[in-house]
């Protein structure tokens, strides 16, 4: 199994980029700094760097002190320690909550925020940096997912009741999110071009002067690709990183909520192209979860654009991904 | 009342007397301006020629006097202030007008009397305590409901998670939540360019 390979150190990850290493467009600058437990990168018009990044990190600074699970004096946790009350949350809390719940509901349930315990079982209770490579077996049988259903809240009055013993993880939504407001408030502040990449999860407004697109990086198991991008948001689901054991099992961060185990669903990641960056981030861990087939199935359901790559290392394109581009950028590494 | 017949009419003691027990007079429950036209109508009643000053003298003793006797000074008598408020000066120019014939027939006609409460029957022992017992069933009902309204936010248990402050712009989401089935529309799209020229990445999409 590939994953087992990763972990007994035997997998070469693909070749990616250092950010700091990356082409800088003319005219344009970089910018970076750590939040919500990953690296936020920026590319701003050189004279709207540093008041672009000032917003750009207050906001993400103000999500992750609410939305994350690791805090535990976050709205979140909090949220989550009132689990059968009903709970007056903030403005924020609760649009992403109702965004998350909405997203359940658009993907019958694969996509499920309430799978906090699952995580929790399986070893995920700390942030991942602080995470051993090996934790103690589950003592308890895991249970499904799917009490997102019985989530109920009150728009009027903003109030949110999780039931009991039940608790919430946001998992990438929350991030492509920040990623979609952040770049909201950069095009409305009159800051553009713009790209705000969350870790792997970006979304662009414009196009950097004097070219016409950007040319983004794909990282793929034993490869990366470039790929033309002028708008819109990528995000990428996958087992790369996030995995670790417990007991004599290999376990990951992707749960599949109809069994509220890790899924395997013989994928290796997902990368999905869509019109912000919460789509993209929900549809790619929904196709990882469906596999190869259905996964395809699913995004061409929803005139998304998707790149499928197996854990063996081979790859499926679905919708107008550029494979153009990708079998361009194999040959110029072969060139190379 | 005793205080203001004794400081504001020493020498007609006896009309003042009348005056106060027409219930027109109870210058405590009545209004500031009301005082004074009530006042105003009873000195042309009685055709009183008072002159501007000698009303003047009444008018500050009436206005510096304690209504319920709790003159925290124990003065009587207090040095002349000349008045500034307009009322007084609408007053004077009403008293010092000559008085226009008939105007002494004119005659106060009484307010509700409060007096006519007491003037009512009283209420036996029985319709006082079926009174009483009313009212018990009612305090007891209504000791009820406010118990059951209470226990049921109790129950409810609604907790405030947050401050209710409003949250500043950078905590708002630049989406509104999606309706139902809405979640993965894609309005404004996303686009992919032209791979004819290959360009180094300026950025990358990875697992994270």
């Amino acid at each position: 199994m590939a994953l087992e390979t990763a972990i007994h150190g035997n997998h070469r990850f693909p070749a990616l980029t250092s950010p700091e290493f990356q082409h800088i467009p003319s005219g344009m600058a970089r910018s970076q700094f750590s939040a919500m437990g990953t690296t936020i990168s920026l590319l701003l018009p050189e004279e709207d760097l540093q008041r672009g990044e000032e917003m750009v990190k207050t906001l993400f600074a103000d999500w992750e002190q609410t939305l994350s699970r690791f805090l535990p004096e976050s709205e979140l946790s909090r949220l989550n320690r009132f689990a059968g009350n009903a709970v007056m949350v903030s403005e924020l809390l609760f649009t992403v909550l109702c965004e998350a719940l909405a997203a359940a509901r658009a993907t019958g349930g694969l996509y499920d925020p309430t799978l906090l315990n699952q995580l929790v079982q399986i070893g995920y209770d700390r942030t991942f940096d602080e995470l051993p490579a090996a934790l103690p077996a589950a003592e308890r049988a895991i249970s499904p997912g799917g009490r997102w259903r019985d989530v109920h809240v009150n728009h009027s009055l903003r109030l949110v009741t999780l039931p009991a013993g039940i608790g919430v993880d946001f998992g990438g939504i929350a991030k492509g999110m920040a990623v979609d407001t952040a770049l909201e408030e950069l095009r409305l502040e009159g800051i553009q071009p713009a790209l705000v990449n969350a870790g792997g999860d970006l979304a662009v407004f414009g196009v950097p002067p004097r070219e016409q697109q950007w040319s983004l990086e794909i990282q793929g198991k034993t490869r990366s690709w470039v790929i033309p991008f002028r708008h819109g948001a990528l995000a990428t689901s996958g087992i790369a990183r996030r995995f670790w054991r417990q007991g004599t099992r290999v376990r990951h961060h992707l749960i599949d909520p109809r069994t509220g185990l890790p899924a395997q669903s013989g994928l290796w990641s997902v990368t999905v192209a869509a019109a912000r960056c919460e789509q993209a981030e929900v549809a790619a861990k929904v196709a990882f979860l469906l596999g190869v087939e259905q996964g395809s199935e699913f995004l061409r359901c929803h005139a998304l654009s998707g790149l499928l790559v197996r854990e063996d290392g081979t790859w499926t394109a679905v919708g107008s991904w550029p494979r153009k581009a990708m079998l361009q950028s194999e040959d110029e590494e072969v060139m190379g | 009342m005793e205080m203001i017949k004794t400081r504001v009419f020493p020498h007609h003691r006896s009309i003042l007397k009348k005056t106060l027990q027409n219930p027109c007079t109870s210058l405590i429950s009545l209004s500031y301006k009301q005082s004074i036209l009530t006042i105003t109508r009873f000195m042309k009643s009685m055709q009183y020629e008072l002159s501007t000053k000698r009303t003047t003298r009444i008018w500050r003793r009436l206005s510096m006097s304690y209504p319920d006797g709790n003159d925290p000074y124990g003065q009587t008598h207090l040095p002349y202030i000349a008045n500034s408020n307009p009322l007084l000066s609408e007053w004077r120019e009403a008293v010092s007008r000559p008085a226009t014939p008939g105007a002494g027939s004119s005659r106060i006609t009484p307010a509700r009397s409060p007096q006519t409460k007491s003037a009512q029957p009283r209420l036996s022992k029985a319709e006082a305590l079926a009174f009483v017992s009313a009212c018990k069933k009612w305090l007891v009902a209504g000791s009820i409901v406010t118990f059951g309204i209470l226990s049921g936010l109790v129950a409810g248990h609604i907790v405030g998670a947050t401050s209710s402050q409003a949250a500043p712009a950078s905590n708002t989401p630049a989406t509104s939540p999606s309706s139902d089935g809405s979640f993965f529309q894609q309005q404004g799209g996303y686009g992919f360019g032209n791979g004819n020229s290959w360009q180094p990445p300026v950025s990358s999409s990875h697992v994270s």
